[in-house]
């Protein structure tokens, strides 16, 4: 979720910089930002319910081994 | 003080708060919903921007899909609270220190007015129109086609590696085997009986 929050800020910088050059490409951009950012967490929670049903937990600190 | 501007703070101020509260809160279904108001704040902070289309996007795409399956996924997932850490204070410098990076280069931006350049993807293609969703079209789909082409593949892989990672075969489910079936002769299916005495 700290992530999102740093790719909101990311796409804000984005549209708040080309509103001032007055350029749509910063918009083009953060829609294609927000294209990567979706097929990124849809990803990152499959993996997450992966991982819950082997560990029962989520922690990353319990990821110690490489074994599956 | 017009209107705009009081907006802008009122909202502005909201947003820094939810944001303070989502990587605060304990709680992960709690602090899901704050992001979802810093979401619906910062939409409306980028209508303000000029950006009507994306604030739109922004609420459609990311509090209707995003944010419905991480909420899905974190109540479906039962994590307790999560265990206190003091491990954050680790990483207070290296994050101190991007910050910080990041905002002298915001400055240096703003104090160097880059008027000098004169490059704009609107005008380079000759379309203005009043509405920004017109323009953001157009643009999509002349200058930047090749890119939404290959994000539209990022979102096809978004769906397969979701469904592969989380199939789970059923061995009670009936399916086809296509080889199987291909590869069947004449002698499995059909047997000759012969000998038969009337």
């Amino acid at each position: 979720m700290s992530l999102e929050l740093m790719f909101l800020s990311v796409n804000f910088n984005l549209i708040t910089l080309g509103n001032y050059l007055g350029d749509l490409t910063g918009q083009v951009f953060v829609f294609f930002v927000l294209t990567v950012v979706a097929a990124e967490s849809a990803i990152g929670l499959a993996l997450l319910i992966v991982l819950f049903r082997s560990k029962k937990s989520i922690d990353v600190d319990d990821l110690s081994e490489l074994k599956g | 003080m017009n209107i705009e501007l009081i907006t802008f703070f009122i909202f502005s101020a909201l947003l820094i708060f939810t944001s303070i509260k989502v990587i605060s809160s304990s709680n992960p279904v709690l602090s899901a919903i704050n992001l979802v108001f810093s979401f619906f704040l910062s939409a409306v902070l980028w209508l303000l921007l000029g950006a009507e289309f994306l604030s739109i996007i922004l609420i459609l795409v990311y509090v209707g899909a995003v944010m419905v399956l991480f909420l899905f996924v974190v109540m479906m997932l039962d994590i307790n609270i999560a265990r206190k850490k003091a491990a954050y204070i680790k990483y207070l410098p290296l994050g101190l220190g991007v910050f910080i990076i990041f905002n002298l280069l915001i400055i240096y931006f703003f104090v160097n007015t880059f008027e000098n350049i004169n490059y704009n993807a609107v005008n380079n293609i000759n379309i203005i129109s009043e509405s920004n969703t017109e323009n953001l079209g157009y643009l999509l789909f002349t200058e930047y086609i090749l890119e939404f082409e290959i994000a539209g593949l990022i979102l096809l892989l978004g769906i397969i590696a979701a469904i592969v990672l989380t199939y789970r075969k059923n061995p009670d489910n009936k399916f086809q085997n296509p080889s199987k079936q291909i590869e069947v002769s004449k002698k499995d299916r059909l047997k000759v009986i012969t000998g038969l005495k009337e």
